[in-house]
């Protein structure tokens, strides 16, 4: 694709994302309104973006060419635009995002087919449940275990928290045990109402749209021909597959944080009336930072679409974006006095938003272990070093 | 500064720490705005939900209470209501940091506490350091200006933001810490003055 298609597209989406804005104190309120939006451009689009040509997957033409979403590149220009227009909505759109990018990397034909069929039938909600309570995300001690039943399926019990979506969604994956250690793991495809299966939201202080849940599993049965990679080695299915998994999407949050950003310096530009002349110096400033964390992200979505394992850059992206959106927030909030946040409700809101970045996909302090850890085995610049 | 506030400040610090910020809060109206809340310059309130009459902007149901933000008229402020609302801060960002300890105490990762790496002990010490920073220009002999206590609020936040941080997706529900640290936020919103231009 050309530099050309891809100013096309940040164009198109721009003009979607004008119709999500309206609707996002909305939703802040009521995360449920969603539903009543299905018929915009924008979450029609999310509701299927991932979805490869081949599984039937025909969205309009960009400047001539489809654009389905199913690499890094496209979905960055996506997310950062519907994102400055607003994030929860964004969140909020039904959609395969994080399953979708899985079931990609490591499903088989027949369990492709299921996924992508489903997901084009009709606006359906999927979730990605790795993290566990009291464990964050750290896969190392995940316990959730799928068991062998007597039918010749498995049975999936355990418990996950913060996991976007759960509580809407009729599809998803879920990382579960096999056996100890990192060959143990295994996504499963979990299609929900299933029978031991709840998931309740848990409220939370911004991003609403992203409704977050817990999820309980007591013993749900899991048809054998759902255990996602089976026909892979254990190398390249669970822990592996994971990893790769948040590398191809991690782009994508710094993007969400880029268009947060954006949102914010935007506000300042439209309601800050006859800045100061050290004003406008900070006003540009701020825009030149968002500036540099949108080139960041881009080489670091181009990074991942050419190697799943390149994460470094998707990291350093992460790091950069994620902490600009809180501070662009706050930044903002500084040009209309202590009072801004209870004087301007969208303001409000960004600084909520945008505090979620923190603790999805990666806290700062594990972005920065990733790139050091990058920089000293020689995935930085090809230089190895003993670390 | 009066006298006053050299008991009130610390007491309300400590009520903020031991029982939460809406005990802390209802303190504060008690000793300094008995009969109603008291609006800010930019004429918000933020007070305990039993002594609104109604007519609330937002509510934020917090442990130990409710806390609604009131909007009217600035209203004449309190002596000490400045000073009083950064001791009540400090209280409650002290207290977020020994939820945030205990958390990093009991969360394993990679076979050892979260307490123990050296990253998550330099953000500790980073919101330590505002919090102490604070506290001694909160123990200055000289008068605190609107600036001084403004400055105090920033920090304050700034410690509270780091320190939510560390609690990872627990610091970011309704009801928990993080949200109490919001919630303390709007506090300076409400009640720290804009700079003189």
């Amino acid at each position: 694709m050309t530099d050309r298609w891809y100013r096309e597209l940040r164009q198109r989406f721009r003009e979607l994302g004008a119709d999500l804005r309206p609707h996002a104190l909305e939703l802040d309120r009521d995360p449920e309104a969603i539903r009543a939006h299905f018929d915009l451009p924008a979450v029609r689009y999310l509701a299927a973006m991932g979805v490869p040509a081949e599984y039937g997957h025909d969205p309009e033409p960009i400047a001539g060419r489809p654009c389905h979403g199913a690499r890094a590149r496209e979905r960055v220009v996506i997310m950062e635009e519907l994102a400055a227009a607003d994030a929860g909505m964004l969140v909020a759109a039904p959609g395969p995002l994080l399953a979708g990018v899985l079931v990609g990397l490591v499903a088989d034909e027949r369990q492709r087919e299921l996924f992508y069929g489903r997901m084009l039938q009709r606006p359906l909600w999927t979730f990605f449940a790795l993290t566990e309570p009291d464990r964050g995300s750290d896969a190392a001690g995940l316990t959730t275990s799928l068991r062998p039943a007597d039918d010749g399926g498995y049975l999936l019990t355990g418990a996950k928290r913060y996991v976007g979506n759960a509580c809407r969604a009729q599809l998803g994956v879920v990382f579960a045990r096999t056996g100890p250690g990192p060959l143990g793991i295994v996504p499963v495809l979990l299609e929900t109402p299933a029978e031991g299966f709840t998931a309740e939201p848990l409220p939370s202080i911004g991003l609403r749209g992203a409704r977050i849940s817990a999820i309980e599993l007591d013993e749900v049965r899991v048809p054998a021909e759902n255990v996602l990679g089976r026909h892979l080695s254990p190398t390249r299915r669970g822990m592996w597959a994971f990893v790769q998994t948040f590398n191809l999407l991690r782009p994508g949050v710094a993007a969400i944080g880029v268009g947060m950003a954006r949102a914010a310096h935007e506000y300042v530009l439209a309601h800050r009336r006859a800045p100061s002349k050290d004003e406008r110096r900070r006003i540009d400033a701020l825009g030149r930072r968002i500036d540099g964390a949108r080139a960041l992200t881009e080489r670091a979505a181009e990074a991942v679409d050419a190697r799943t394992s390149d994460g470094h850059l998707a990291s350093a992206a992460k790091l950069r974006a994620g902490n600009l959106a809180e501070e662009a927030a706050l930044l903002a909030c500084e040009f209309f006095g202590p009072a801004a946040r209870l004087e301007h409700p969208l303001l409000d809101k960004l600084v909520r938003d945008a505090k979620s970045l923190e603790f999805i996909e990666g806290t700062t302090q594990v972005q920065q272990l990733n790139l050091a850890q990058g920089l000293v085995s020689g995935k930085v610049d090809g230089t190895r070093r003993s670390a | 500064m009066t006298g006053r506030i050299r008991e009130l400040g610390p007491l309300l610090r400590g009520r903020a720490r031991q029982e939460g910020l809406v005990p802390a809060l209802a303190g504060l109206h008690a000793a300094l705005s008995p009969r109603a809340p008291h609006h800010g310059p930019t004429g918000f309130a933020v007070a305990p939900a039993e002594l609104a009459d109604g007519g609330a902007e937002r509510t934020e149901r917090l442990p130990g209470g409710e806390v609604v933000v009131l909007r009217g008229e600035p209203g004449a402020e309190p002596e000490d209501w400045g000073e009083a609302v950064v001791w009540l801060r400090l209280g409650c960002s002290e207290a977020l940091r020994e939820t945030a300890v205990g958390h990093l105490g009991e969360r394993v990762s990679g076979g050892s506490a979260l307490l123990h790496r050296q990253l998550v002990r330099a953000q500790l010490a980073d919101a330590l350091t505002g919090q102490l920073e604070v506290r001694a220009v909160l123990d200055r002999p000289e008068p605190r200006t609107a600036a001084d206590l403004a400055h105090a609020h920033d920090r304050l936040s700034a410690a509270d933001r780091g320190l939510a941080r560390l609690l990872g997706a627990s610091g970011y529900l309704l009801g928990g810490p993080g949200h109490v640290a919001d919630v303390s936020a709007l506090l300076a919103a409400a009640y720290a003055h804009p700079e003189e231009s």
